[in-house]
């Protein structure tokens, strides 16, 4: 980068060409006119004509300009002469022309050579100018970069005495700028045998990086710190210098602990809530056990003792009480699905299938229902017990939501696709209607209470959670009042990893 | 049913009592069964019988968690520390949710886990689960 105003530019030092050509016409034409008029008066006034243009030339043509100028001048002399009728060589011989002659020539020379010189110190100087300008810029960015870093930066001597510190260090350490000149940086050290392993490693490598150590401030107070250090070395390989940074890294620990802190006190809020929640559905559920059993006794032994009414009324009680533990159930096992850990693993579809029948036997039984695996099923990547309740729960629902009439017909199918398993349920249910669909998948929504009132309206959004956290995918395709095809996308298992 | 000779029902909440009274008197083998309501009457309980271990012989012990005074945690720790009650049965009943309590429980020593159904009808399925248990010659694992 050139400073456009900078004075010291090379057409400064030497005048352009032409300008000095036409600065030379000047003296050449005054000898031309003045010299026979001169000549003529005799005297010392020729002398002084022929020097001028040999000066001038000279000094605007510097050593060859004078020379040639002083050789032109001789035989110019004598054609002039010549020209005005006087015998040229023989004057100029029989008055002493020769010996003018001769000074001519010496003082243009010199002439020229003063000029010349004049000429290379003026460009030496002008390059020492520009090169301390622009060693001047280069320090003054590196000075600004090296007062300006909020990491503490520092040049010492070989033997540790501060030569350079910056604010960030001075700030740091809790020094003043004089202070910090009369420390040695081995004080610094709050254990010497840090200083030790540092000193070792930097004359091992020339240098190092991020060395962890603590350093005592001013004041006494101990810093985490991450030491980065180069040396200087003479031409001999002797250390001469250490410079480096130093981060203070306290306030980085402390912001980490404050983070661990913090978690630790949202696992601990969390752990109360799960602890709360299982405490309230205990309490709960110990007095649907109450209502629950009593009821069941009354309606298995004494039913035959109840009227009608009684016996409906008694009914009712019974449902509502199972029906509220299947919420409190379904509300524990939404819990357990948002918060457990999911531990993804290649598990059998098909077992999970076989487990869910087994655990619906009954259900399945009572409705005269049928369960028919048409595919091979693949095992996939999933965590155990969620893909278990995913398949418990989709199977529970194809059987449940069945008009009385029908006998519930559920197909299961598996395709395998790019590594991935899409997994279906069909039923011959009630179906949902397109603008149920995106519904059905919320917590609490049931879709027919009026003819299904067993549903809790949170077996789908476990299902929905459960898939999401083991990063798959679901959805039902759905025709209103023939069926739907709830489907679940999830990895499919390594080939080399499928369970026997 | 031969080898059980007695059952401990350790029950606080006297509804469960007696659905629990009503279940074992329609499976449960004609035993003595004894009832104490909380942790500490059933350490207690045990306690006066380690004198005479045959007196201990055969025994099943149904445990609730959730008792006052001691736990059936605590009852469990107690247990496992003394070597006369350490091959007794104890299966654990209650109506808690949590699967960590089942693990902690068998950590413990529990021979069986169960939740209290809400059906009468299931007690007596696992009642008879029960006492194939308190057969069984080792700790087991819940079903």
């Amino acid at each position: 980068m050139r400073d456009r105003r900078s004075p010291f530019r090379s057409s400064q030092v030497v005048e352009p060409l032409a300008k000095r050509l036409a600065l030379a016409a000047v003296p050449v034409l005054v000898y031309l006119l003045a010299f026979v008029p001169l000549y003529r008066q005799g005297g010392t006034g020729v002398l002084a004509l022929a020097l001028f243009p040999v000066v001038i030339l000279g000094w605007l043509f510097g050593v060859w300009g004078g020379l040639l100028a002083g050789m032109l001048s001789v035989p110019l002399n004598a054609l002039l002469l010549v020209a005005v009728g006087e015998p040229g060589w023989a004057i100029m011989a029989r008055t002493g022309g020769g010996e003018g002659s001769a000074l001519v020539l010496a003082v243009g020379c010199v002439i020229g050579l003063l000029r010349d010189l004049g000429v290379r110190l003026d460009r030496s100087f002008t390059e020492w100018r520009r090169a301390e300008r622009a060693l001047r810029d280069t320090e003054d960015r590196y000075r600004i970069l090296f007062e300006r870093s909020r990491d503490a930066m520092y040049i010492t001597t070989a033997e540790g005495r501060f030569i350079e510190a910056n604010d960030a260090l001075l700030r740091l350490f809790g020094y003043g700028r004089a202070e910090i000149l009369d420390v040695n940086a081995g004080a610094l050290y709050a254990d010497p045998e840090d200083r030790t392993t540092f000193r070792d490693q930097v004359k091992k490598n020339g240098w190092i990086e991020d060395f962890p150590v603590q350093l005592r401030t001013k004041a006494g107070e101990v810093r985490d710190c991450l030491v980065t250090s180069t040396v200087r070395r003479d031409d001999d390989g002797e250390i001469v210098e250490y410079q480096g940074t130093i981060r203070d890294v306290s306030q980085d620990w402390a912001l980490h602990e404050l983070a661990d802190r913090r978690t630790r006190e949202l696992q601990q809020a969390v752990s109360e809530l799960e602890a709360f929640t299982y405490s309230v559905s205990h309490d709960l559920r110990t007095h649907l056990v109450t209502l629950g059993g009593f009821t069941s006794i009354l309606w298995a032994e004494h039913k035959d003792e109840l009227s009608p009414k009684a016996q409906e009324y008694l009914h009712r009680i019974q449902a509502a009480s199972r029906r509220l533990d299947s919420f409190v159930q379904d509300l524990l096992a939404y819990g357990r699905v948002s918060r457990a850990s999911v531990t993804l693993e290649p598990v059998s579809l098909a077992q999970a299938v076989e487990a869910a029948r087994g655990v619906l036997a009954v259900p399945i039984a009572e409705r005269e229902g049928t369960v028919a695996v048409e595919t091979s099923l693949p095992d996939v990547e999933a965590d155990r017990t969620f893909l278990g309740r995913v398949v418990e729960n989709l199977l529970s629902n194809a059987v449940k939501f069945v008009p009385p009439e029908r006998k519930p017909e559920v197909r299961i199918r598996a395709r395998l696709h790019d590594h991935h398993v899409r997994f279906e349920v069909q039923d011959n249910g009630i179906g949902i209607a397109p603008e149920d669909q995106a519904r059905a998948f919320r917590p609490f929504e049931r879709l027919d209470p009026v003819r299904f009132a067993t549903g809790t309206g949170v077996g789908l959004t476990i299902v929905q959670k459960a898939v999401e956290r083991m990063g798959g995918e679901v959805g039902v395709v759905s025709t209103p009042g023939e069926g739907s095809t709830f489907w679940v996308l999830l990895r499919a298992a390594p080939p080399e990893e499928q369970e026997p | 049913m031969p080898g059980l000779s007695w059952i401990l029902l350790v029950e606080d909440d006297a509804d469960h009592r007696v659905l629990l009274r009503e279940a074992l008197s329609r499976v449960a083998p004609p035993v003595p069964r004894e009832e104490v309501v909380d942790g500490v009457d059933a350490m207690g309980w045990l306690r006066a019988r380690m004198g005479d271990p045959a007196s201990l012989e055969g025994g099943l012990v149904i445990l609730d968690l959730g008792l006052p005074r001691a736990s059936g945690f605590q009852v469990l720790e107690w247990m496992r520390e003394i070597p006369a009650l350490e091959h007794l049965p104890v299966v654990v009943l209650t109506a808690s949710e949590n699967p960590m309590d089942a693990d902690h429980a068998f950590n413990l020593g529990a021979r069986g886990y169960f939740q209290k159904p809400a059906d009468f009808r299931q007690y007596l399925d696992i009642f008879q689960r029960v006492f194939r248990i308190a057969e069984g010659p080792a700790r087991g694992n819940a079903p």
